[in-house]
């Protein structure tokens, strides 16, 4: 077992359980009420006890997150959904409301810690020492805060310290942005975001407006990618890293997850990391992403480096082509049976990569339907086909198309 | 009790005069979105000032704390409550702490001087009771309940007239740590239109409300279009039990705050003056679903 945490973001069961199989030590989730992100699937209450059974077999935690900001109407049903999640057999549950918080604390029996969210922005130790005193177990630092605060508060040895490491940022000191709620009602503190932050405004001094118009005033952020701030969280202790996107795919989360789970043990194997490992690793990482990333606040106040003025949609990359069902399918000695997500074809060059299996090239020499007919082009998506294959595989690896130097 | 931001230090006369129960002005550097700033060692005279007046000093200590901050923040922190100053505002849940600690050296219960106003995240009556049973003075509501949705806080709340209200006055609608105006303009290479602290507007593209905009130390802060104004509705929340009622002249002028306090004051009275003011309390609940709302992106 490391000795930090890899916590990973899970929109539903399956990716859930792909975020643990590819090396999550624990996955954060939202439930079907008071969580944020509402849009994302939500996980009912079966299905959050099933993600138990199935991360516990695995020596993986569940956290729930249970972090909207309530309003007046929004606590019916509170004091039964937590028991509920402690039948379930949650491992945590992650709050931003003081009074759901010292609910969860006050509990009579309770099996699970509670975890400070990052809305609450704590930035420094005299916040984390406040809400230690009243007694939860762990307090997600806000996303400002620089690495040298996060070994300060860390040595300081108050609570469990979480903090990002990958994802989507909020422009805003998190919580604390009411954009959306203003500009379409939606609410960005229980789960309505719309992400204001990220369309086009004019910028005027007076009347005068100071805009590009082909480049108008934008607030988007490149997301984070802070696989070199790794070594030194562990050094200095934090109990867990995390990443964001519980709305990203199995691709995603099995990239990325796959990739800091290497970085993590080459580390607490070897206790470095040299520039050529951590390149490979930002190299993986690279192939999960839809957004530009950058450091975040780890490499100082961002600058407009960091920024995303042009029209940077998140793009759908289709390099992702098939995912391995069964390594060692009885009828088929020899292959591997594989879900088509992708369009490929005979002679494709592709990349395999696994729960603790390092990405390795290989080339698609022979595809086989489910009739045992060769054919030589899968672009139906979700068709089973068969692929011959040779190196090291187990159910639920990916293949993807090689990126070719250009 | 009524409670005047300034917008800065001038005319202070006549702020006194028009006798609000308590005046805010900020802290440097613990404020945030404060014209009225003093140093430290200007804020015995203001103590004194104020308090000739039976007017309560209360301090806007609402920039977040950095953990490289923190020694020169506890430091002013303590010499601020020394001056005997009637309370903070505070965004940042580390104060909590600050004031325990210097509380148990000096054998005083500090958290009472402590008024917590995040500008949002007090949604609920629950949540505001948490910080008024943890025995902070005050808890500001946040600014986009509806009528309804404060008069339920003050409901939940078992001190209701320890809850506060922004009743007239601009707001937050973001607060962040990055240099946003300055990083465009560096980008679009136009940093000769940069200045530190000058407001500008921002305008979405296509709405057509213009957003009061800055940049400081402390990062990009973006605020309403409008003043806040609860107009009558004032009534109703004087009726839930809520006492506190806070003007912020910011970004206007302490002119504006004193004819805003006359008037509310009369409103309160059901006095109404010839120009009474139309509320523009928010009408209904902000929603979580995409499908409900008239979103045009």
């Amino acid at each position: 077992m490391s000795a930090i945490e890899l916590l990973a973001p899970a929109g539903n069961l399956e990716k859930a359980k792909t975020a643990i199989r590819y090396g999550a030590n624990a996955v954060y989730i939202g439930g079907q009420s008071f969580s944020l992100r509402s849009r994302a699937s939500n996980f009912d209450l079966d299905q959050i006890h099933e993600l138990c059974e199935f991360a516990h077999e695995h020596q993986a935690q569940v956290h729930v997150t249970v972090n909207i900001i309530p309003h007046p109407s929004d606590f019916g049903g509170l004091e039964d959904y937590l028991q509920a999640l402690d039948q379930a057999g949650i491992d945590a549950i992650i709050s931003a409301s003081p009074s759901i918080i010292t609910r969860a604390l006050k509990m009579e029996t309770r099996h699970f810690e509670v975890h400070v969210s990052t809305q609450r922005s704590i930035l420094n130790s005299e916040a984390v020492r406040f809400w230690t005193n009243l007694g939860v177990d762990r307090v997600v630092l806000g996303r400002e805060t620089p690495m040298p605060a996060i070994e300060e508060i860390c040595q300081q040895n108050i609570n469990d310290i979480e903090a990002f490491i990958h994802g989507g940022m909020c422009i805003s000191f998190s919580g604390r942005c009411v954009l959306s709620n203003h500009m379409t009602n939606r609410d960005a503190n229980r789960g309505g975001c719309a992400q204001s932050c990220r369309w086009k405004y004019t910028l005027r001094d007076g009347e005068q407006s100071i805009t590009d118009p082909e480049r108008p005033f934008s607030m988007s952020s490149r997301d984070l990618q802070a696989a070199d701030q790794i070594e030194r969280m562990i050094h200095a202790g934090v109990t867990s890293v995390k990443i964001e996107g519980r709305m990203k795919s199995d691709y995603y989360l099995a990239v990325v997850v796959g990739a800091y789970r290497r970085l993590i043990d080459h580390i607490e194997q070897y206790g470095h990391a040299d520039e050529a490992f951590l390149s490979t690793i930002c190299a993986e990482l690279s192939r999960a992403e839809n957004r530009p990333t950058g450091p975040g606040f780890y490499h100082g106040l961002p600058d407009e480096n960091v920024q995303l003025y042009r029209k940077h949609d998140e793009t759908v990359t289709q390099e992702y082509i098939g995912l391995v069902l069964d390594a060692h399918p009885q009828n088929r000695p020899g292959m591997i049976q594989v879900q088509v997500k992708n369009h490929f074809e005979q002679g494709t060059p592709v990349e395999l990569f696994g729960p603790h299996i390092a990405p390795y090239q290989a080339i698609i020499e022979k595809i086989f339907n489910e009739e045992n007919e060769e054919i030589t082009i899968c672009n139906h998506p979700m068709e089973i086909v068969y692929l011959p294959w040779q190196g090291d595989v187990v159910a639920g690896s990916m293949i993807r198309k090689q990126r070719l130097e250009s | 009790m009524w409670i005047l931001a300034l917008e800065d230090l001038s005319n202070l006369d006549a702020v006194m005069e028009c006798k609000p129960d308590a005046v805010c002005i900020g802290l440097a550097p613990l404020a945030a979105r404060s014209h009225a700033c003093v140093q430290i060692e200007e804020l015995p005279e203001m103590v004194k000032r104020f308090h000739q007046h039976d007017i309560q000093l209360l301090i806007n200590a609402q920039g977040m704390i950095e953990q490289s901050q923190l020694a020169n923040v506890r430091n002013l922190f303590h010499q601020a409550i020394d001056t005997g100053v009637d309370g903070f505002y505070i965004a940042d849940d580390g104060y909590i702490h600050l004031a325990d600690e210097y509380g148990n050296q000096i054998g005083r219960d500090l958290r009472q001087l402590l008024i917590i106003q995040p500008e949002t995240l007090l949604c609920s009556g629950q949540d505001a009771n948490f910080y008024l049973e943890q025995g902070l003075q005050a808890a500001s509501l946040s600014h986009e309940l509806t009528l309804d949705e404060i008069v339920a806080c003050a409901q939940d709340c078992s001190n209701a007239k320890n809850l506060e209200v922004l009743i007239s006055g601009h707001y937050s609608w973001m607060e962040s740590r990055r240099p946003l105006i300055e990083n465009y303009l560096r980008y679009i290479k136009r940093q000769d239109a940069f200045e530190q602290n000058k407001v500008y507007t921002i305008q979405e593209q296509m709405r057509d409300a213009r957003l009061l905009t800055w940049q400081d130390d402390q990062g990009t802060h973006i605020m309403s279009d409008l003043p806040i104004q609860a107009g009558s509705d004032l009534c109703a929340i004087a009726d839930s039990g809520i006492e506190r009622f806070r003007i912020d002249a910011f970004l206007k002028s302490n002119e504006w705050g004193i004819e805003m306090l006359q008037t509310y004051r009369k409103i309160l009275e059901h006095s109404p003056n010839e120009n009474s003011i139309e509320s523009n309390l928010k009408q209904e609940e902000t929603l979580i679903r995409k499908e409900k709302t008239n979103v045009r992106h």
